[in-house]
């Protein structure tokens, strides 16, 4: 697909006018391929169709018996929608929604009253979205089912890690920040962990075995983690971002050491595979003021940043920032 | 339309249209609501009705450059998506609101006498 305009778009949405402004808006600005849905269970029957594929999903929230939330959740349960751009239709009344459609696996979000400015601006990023998930989603079937060495992938990619429970991707982390703005993002702290000679790793083994490494470290921070909200993503370059509660803070030392332990039964495999064991570095947790101009998501950033620092500090080369 | 080309304003004239060619059985729905409302058999049910239809006026009034009726559908939500105490006390808060609403929305509707 080489444009935006070409792709195929279900709404989902039980307003029939709002269908009537959303087709209009999609004529007038080229795009053809877009289908309506009035119900969640109509949603779910289109999508199961053998002989249909969309490549983006608008969701209205509020809808009569299943919401756009659970489809949402039903969505991304179907492997064929499971990285789908999901833009959730919000008004301001449900801005405390938008968290909870996140964590469902909502990509992004769109606010009523819409705005073809807007809706353009978003349909962009989820087109741009499209084509890096089905790059990365290639380079992950390859990694999977071929020995070839690299096979295109590199250190810098954030690979999907499909085997791996309640991850997000690191750009719909970056949308959910955004979506909270400065205000509600603050209640959020984001923590970066560094494989410590991740890139070495890479290097050393066949993508396949970095795969499993990386999938056993997100599942070693998640079983960390498990006492807390959070979010996690992995950001490419062997580190990962969690986002946690604030009213749960961290300790970043004591998480670290943790980390240790719950990586102690995948050392075998991973001196088998790369000739080193696996260790983690967790930085700092960093969050916006609430008076900051800053973008809200300044605190992923900076997360990696601090990582990076406490990596160099503990003797460890600081892993480089390119494939 | 609000924040539209003007392109997009002509060609969401039509939906305007239909929209408020459709307010009749609208405002018909939100009396009969009222009357459940204030009739008491089951308030909490039909509170929550209205609010869900507020909420979908909401999202597409604006949308057709009807912001005040978009502000008032908003309104009206928000008071009965938090509705509290007893009927009496919850319509003296939120029945004028309710009733402007109705209001705005007679006011947009063309006067289809004249045609």
């Amino acid at each position: 697909m080489e444009n935006q305009r070409d792709m195929r778009i279900l709404s989902v949405d039980d307003e029939a006018i709002f269908h009537d402004i959303l087709d209009t808006i999609f004529t007038v600005q080229g795009y053809r391929r877009n289908l309506r849905a009035r119900s969640g269970a109509e949603a779910l029957t289109l999508l199961r169709d053998p002989d249909r594929q969309f490549d983006c999903i608008l969701l209205d929230i509020q809808m009569p018996g299943m919401d756009g939330i659970e489809l949402c959740g039903h969505i991304r349960a179907m492997p064929k929608y499971a990285t789908t751009p999901i833009l959730m239709l919000t008004s301001m009344s449900e801005q405390g929604y938008i968290d909870q459609a996140f964590a469902a696996g909502a990509s992004d979000y769109l606010t009523k009253p819409i705005n073809e400015v807007e809706l353009n601006a978003r349909l962009r990023a989820a087109f741009h979205s499209i084509n890096e998930n089905q790059r990365i989603e290639a380079l992950t079937w390859q990694v999977e089912t071929t020995s070839v060495d690299k096979v295109g992938m590199r250190f810098a990619d954030p690979i999907n890690l499909p085997e791996v429970k309640d991850m997000m991707a690191y750009l719909a982390m970056q949308n959910f920040l955004l979506t909270l703005g400065n205000l509600r993002a603050h209640s959020w702290s984001a923590i970066g962990f560094q494989i410590v000679g991740g890139a070495q790793f890479f290097a050393a083994t066949q993508p396949r075995d970095f795969l499993e490494m990386l999938q056993d470290v997100a599942i070693s921070i998640r079983d960390g983690l498990k006492t807390h909200s959070y979010r996690l993503a992995y950001a490419g370059n062997g580190e990962f971002v969690a986002l946690i509660d604030k009213s749960t803070p961290v300790d970043p030392d004591e998480l670290q050491d943790r980390l240790m332990d719950l990586l102690e039964p995948f050392e075998e495999f991973h001196l088998a595979a790369s000739g080193q064991t696996v260790q983690i570095c967790v930085g700092e947790p960093c969050s916006n003021s609430l008076l900051t101009l800053a973008a809200a998501t300044a605190p992923l950033d900076r997360a990696l940043q601090s990582v990076r620092q406490k990596a160099a500090l503990a003797g460890s080369a600081p892993i480089a920032a390119t494939g | 339309m609000t924040g539209q080309s003007d392109t997009m304003s002509k060609a969401l004239q039509a939906v305007r249209d239909r929209f408020l060619f459709d307010l009749d059985q609208r405002i018909c729905e939100f009396e009969d609501l009222k009357a459940q409302i204030l009739a008491g058999s089951d308030p909490a049910t039909a509170i929550r009705a209205a609010a869900m239809s507020a909420h979908k006026i909401r999202g597409v009034a604006a949308t057709l450059g009807l912001s005040q009726l978009g502000n008032l559908a908003g309104a009206v939500e928000d008071q009965f998506a938090t509705a509290t105490g007893t009927v009496t006390e919850f319509w003296q808060r939120a029945g004028p609101t309710y009733e402007r609403f109705l209001d705005e929305m007679e006011r947009v509707q063309p006067d289809y006498s004249t045609f």
